[in-house]
């Protein structure tokens, strides 16, 4: 036994040794993996000769798990993009047209599977950029393998603030959670004339904690006051009935709804059954087909959410059309966003005549272009500089959309 | 000189490790196994850990657990909390880091024992799926605790971001085989002895003179305590911890790990985590259907195999003292499947 201790405690030495020498080969390793890996044989020459026939983009989405349904819109997206691809023959790149493969991968919603499918699509398939994943949680967990590696990422609906600060190969499609929550502050003033206003948000969800955040700190700068500030723990809780009675002990003008639209319902109809009969307000998780059926059409009509993208936007009519022609359902905030992040990333290909990571990189954040929701440019964080949409579900449970706000 | 040599001839299985690390990282600096097959060997190797862990309860002392990813988190915030909220490693030299490292694993892996001994003190009294529902419980709580937590220390709902990525394939592995020893040294112990007792007649061990309370207290921090070491890996590995990720689901694919693997066999845990960690990966290419093949073949293990790919046996190297440990041959499979077609023949024969 004693021999096999020591022998164990020299063993532990000598790969102590190895491992003095290995850790700074390591992580100097981490900062080169995408220059030994596929960006190398391409170089950095930005010639139109240096593209290869065809590239790989990867995609990254909740394909199954929870949110399973964004990864359905994901998909229908990237549907829509490849057929107007094969219609022009491929991209054009400077005097050439070069196939585009996309690799789609499933991150479940769990950090840890965004960051094996990130290393994947980098290491293995050797993408050049990557689209999604679609959830803060999961970008913030893979964001840090793209931008060790040098690929630009894009993520389509990952709100959270934190998401593009990871570094300068980080971007984002949609807008931030705290424009948006600060928008639908500013509408509820303006629109409604609200004094007060009450929120219900889940404390164990970034993107509901960030919606609240903002929107209570841009209402009470408004001249508002906040009520009543509820939260619930989880998605695990199906009774508000504590919370809601708090919120309408305290009367107020309008109630703020941030939540996933697993849980919108469920609160919805129990706030309306309790007898919480203010301007309810919600926000872009709210934006789908089957909501008010769900709620129950009579409950939700005249709420209003903020959206990153609306049916109803004028210069969204091309792209409407043509994805309901293709998949026979009607695109939502995650296909549109995945779309524009998608012609984005493609744009910025065909800019930069190149398919090196710093290249594509430079050329995405000055993007500068017309898409569905409008004209789109990026700030020097990297978040978008875009109107944002307010939609309200009319007594029929139709989403009709009201006005786009410009943030003031 | 010599006696390592004789040491080493009784011990091939060290020298193996050896190379075989030296092999992986040579490998991956020339760029033959690239970053992605490495973080899914570190992650097995985490779950590896994982599984030992739950094996001292689970397998050796018959203690239900289904919290085991509440142990993981406890030693995940702590290191992490040390690591990054506290002491700011990522500013120091490569010495200091590592020492910073190793010093917040550790007393990550402390606080998680003492974590195990307050959940094994009710474990006196309960059993059964009462304990399961005991340590459930444990795991939420904590989960709750890292949310409310204020977001400059623990990163509340949002996660802890900004971990420095200072568990390497060195480290990972390293623990792991410790890990893993330090398992089968228990199991052959008076320790494990007594645990094996209770787990097959706790009265029948009471009235031989076994301190039931005692060593189920034992297991508990035991077990805590590796659950606290894989948790500071994964945490300095993934970069990035939140506590929806050690949801109790977590748990469950521990659990899954160790009854695909073989329940109460160290090398049944380190098979069934390494296989089941690997296996979505390499399914990856089927896309949605991953889900669809990983779940029917756990099907197959436990209709086939109830007692799981290895049934208690143990790998040789392993050297297992304790009584009817039966030893894992490379002809155990080929008897297996053998004897799956005997009783085909047998039942066949009996019909006629």
């Amino acid at each position: 036994m004693k021999k096999i201790l020591s022998l164990l405690l020299a063993l532990v030495m000598a790969f102590a040794l190895v491992a003095c020498g290995n850790n700074t080969s390591n992580t100097g390793n981490t900062g080169n993996t995408g220059n030994t890996g596929n960006t190398g044989d391409t170089g950095d020459t930005t010639g139109t000769s240096e593209v290869p026939d065809s590239i790989k983009i990867g995609v990254m989405g909740t394909m199954t798990g929870e949110q399973a349904l964004d990864g359905e819109n994901i998909q229908a997206a990237i549907a829509l993009v490849q057929q107007e691809l094969e219609e022009a023959g491929g991209l054009q790149v400077g005097d050439k047209l070069v196939q585009v493969e996309f690799v789609f991968g499933d991150t479940e919603a769990k950090p840890e599977q965004a960051v094996n499918v990130m290393q994947r699509l980098i290491n293995q398939e050797g993408v050049v950029a990557v689209v999604g994943p679609n959830n803060s949680s999961d970008c913030l967990a893979a964001f840090e393998i793209s931008q060790a590696a040098g690929i630009p990422a894009i993520t389509n609906c990952g709100t959270n603030v934190q998401v593009t600060q990871i570094g300068d190969y980080c971007f984002r499609s949609c807008f931030i959670d705290s424009f948006q929550g600060q928008v639908m502050a500013q509408y509820a003033v303006e629109e409604f004339g609200a004094q007060t206003a009450a929120v219900l948000y889940n404390n164990g969800d970034a993107y509901s904690t960030g919606l609240q955040e903002a929107f209570v700190a841009a209402f009470e700068e408004l001249g508002g006051t906040i009520v009543a500030n509820e939260a619930f723990a989880g998605t695990d809780v199906k009774d508000y009935s504590a919370q809601l009675t708090t919120i309408m002990n305290s009367d107020p003008d309008v109630f703020f709804l941030p939540n996933q639209n697993n849980m919108v319902p469920m609160i919805v109809q129990q706030a309306r059954t309790m007898g919480i009969d203010c301007q309810l307000l919600g926000c872009d998780s709210w934006d789908y087909d089957f909501l008010p059926e769900l709620i129950g059409v009579d409950l939700c009509a005249g709420t209003v959410y903020t959206s990153g993208y609306s049916n109803g936007i004028e210069t969204a009519q091309d792209f409407y059309n043509a994805f309901v022609e293709l998949n026979d359902f009607e695109p939502g905030f995650p296909s549109a966003m995945t779309y524009e992040a998608t012609w984005i990333v493609l744009n910025a290909i065909q800019t930069a005549q190149s398919v090196d990571g710093a290249a594509i990189r430079d050329a995405m954040a000055a993007t500068d272009m017309d898409l569905p929701t409008g004209h789109f440019t990026f700030d020097e964080d990297r978040n978008p500089i875009k109107a944002c949409a307010i939609v309200e579900y009319d007594e029929n449970g139709q989403r009709v959309y009201v006005t786009s706000v410009e943030p003031s | 000189m010599g006696k390592v040599l004789k040491v080493v001839k009784n011990n091939l299985e060290f020298p193996i490790f050896l190379l075989f690390f030296l092999l992986v990282t040579l490998l991956h600096n020339a760029g033959i196994v690239n970053s992605y097959i490495m973080q899914v060997l570190m992650l097995a190797c985490i779950y590896i850990m994982m599984a030992e862990s739950l094996n001292i309860l689970n397998g050796m002392t018959g203690l239900s657990s289904l919290g085991q990813a509440g142990f993981m988190s406890v030693g995940a915030y702590m290191s992490a909390m040390i690591t990054t909220t506290f002491l700011n490693v990522s500013a120091m030299n490569g010495v200091a880091q590592v020492v910073a490292f190793l010093g917040a694993t550790i007393v990550g892996a402390i606080v998680t024992a003492i974590c195990g001994v307050l959940i094994g003190i009710p474990a006196l009294r309960l059993r059964g799926d009462y304990l399961a529902i005991v340590t459930l419980g444990f795991c939420e709580v904590i989960r709750a605790i890292w949310r409310v937590i204020p977001s400059d220390i623990a990163g509340a709902a949002f996660g802890l971001t900004g971990i420095p990525n200072l568990a390497n394939f060195f480290w990972i592995f390293l623990f792991m085989l410790l890990s893993v020893y330090l398992c089968r040294n228990y199991m052959d112990s008076s320790f494990g002895r007594a645990c094996l007792a209770i787990r097959d007649n706790e009265i029948a061990a009471d009235t031989m003179g076994i301190n039931c309370f005692k060593y189920k207290v034992i297991a508990f921090a035991t077990s805590a305590f590796i659950a606290g070491l894989a948790g500071s890996m994964y945490a300095h590995l993934m970069s990035y911890i939140q506590p929806d990720v050690f949801s109790y689901s977590k748990s469950t694919d521990f659990l899954v790990y160790l009854y695909a693997g073989g329940v109460g066999s160290i090398s049944g845990a380190m098979v069934g985590a390494f296989a089941l960690t690997v296996l979505p990966e390499v399914l990856r290419d089927l896309e949605n259907w991953r889900l669809v093949i990983y779940g029917a073949l756990l099907l197959i293990i436990i209709i086939f195999r109830p007692t799981g790919l290895f049934g208690g046996r143990e790998f040789a190297f392993l050297k297992m003292k304790t009584g009817g440990v039966k030893v894992f041959h490379a002809k155990t499979p080929i008897l297996w499947v053998k004897s799956l077609f005997n009783k085909k023949e047998k039942k066949e024969a009996a019909a006629k």
